[in-house]
């Protein structure tokens, strides 16, 4: 049975040997978008465009995967969704970071809409909220 | 007052770790600023940095007996090795702080500010050293990506 240790033994590997075709079933609008992306000069290749977002996704699903397992092992190391949001609030130097009461208003948020919320969105509702109420007030 | 920028929702957040980041992920169970700034990563498919000057600066062995899971975390950064213009840049740097910050807080400073120009979006520094962080980014020249640079102190 595979393991994550083998994902990340691969990923480790990339970039060692040359590149070879590989057949793929995708959305023929996908491969029409990555085509005129090459074309408008914005990528060097549709296939260096699918190598290096394959990567990216890899990356994030071996980290998830990574994480996951830390949880596994210590459950209540798990943050809060809202915590992961107000990050990201913070990291992007959004004006909304400033707000004082953006903590609460992300949990409550984020108790409003649900557990499997994911903090872009938490982020995004609670940031439309606090303008709404803030343009009220 | 702090320099802002717009940044859209989607942007991926980049992760650059430093001694104590690097320190926390090989030595068993890193502490909760540093798990809430990894599912940012995740939740944005931002990359996990690791400046190589950092791996000598620490005297990192990934072949020393770890817990697993902490290894398993820190398998999925990507290296950011101090190469010519990585390292031009970073003495760059260091001399407009007139050589108060290190060799590898330059590195580190670089890593971040060359992953915002690579793959747009932010990148955030995980430290302890937050004060020399800050006069390397402020020193920079880029208002763009020196804008985009953040550091939360671990």
């Amino acid at each position: 049975m595979a393991q994550l240790a083998d994902l990340l033994d691969a990923l480790e590997r990339i970039g060692d040997q040359p590149g070879r075709p590989v057949s793929a079933h995708l959305d023929p609008a996908i491969n029409d978008a990555a085509k005129t992306a090459v074309a408008l000069g914005l990528t060097e290749s549709v296939s260096a465009l699918t190598g290096t977002a394959l990567h990216a996704e890899l990356r994030r699903l071996a980290l998830r995967a990574a994480l996951d397992g830390h949880y596994d092992r210590w459950p209540d190391d798990r943050p809060h969704v809202a915590e992961v949001a107000l990050f990201l609030a913070a990291a992007r130097k959004l004006p909304v970071a400033d707000r004082p009461e953006l903590p609460t208003a992300l949990r409550e948020m984020a108790d409003a809409m649900g557990a499997d919320v994911d903090p872009e969105t938490l982020l995004a509702a609670t940031a439309g909220h606090l303008a709404i109420s803030g343009s009220a007030a | 007052m702090p320099r802002r920028r717009r940044t859209r929702q989607g942007e991926p957040t980049h992760l650059v770790l430093d001694n104590e980041a690097l320190g926390q992920l090989s030595g068993g169970r890193p502490s909760q600023p540093l798990l809430v700034a990894l599912e940012a990563a995740a939740a944005t498919v931002g990359r996990i940095l690791l400046p190589t000057s950092v791996v000598v600066e620490r005297g990192y062995d990934p072949t020393a007996p770890v817990a697993a899971d902490a290894n398993r975390l820190l398998r999925t950064a990507h290296d950011d090795e101090l190469t010519r213009s990585r390292a031009v840049e970073a003495g760059r740097l260091r001399q407009k702080t007139h050589h108060g910050a290190s060799v590898v807080d330059a590195h580190v400073a670089t890593t971040a500010l060359a992953a915002i120009r690579r793959h747009s979006g932010t990148a955030t520094i995980l430290t302890s050293d937050v004060g020399d962080m800050e006069r390397l980014l402020d020193a920079s020249d880029d208002t763009r990506t020196g804008t985009s640079a953040f550091i939360q102190a671990l």
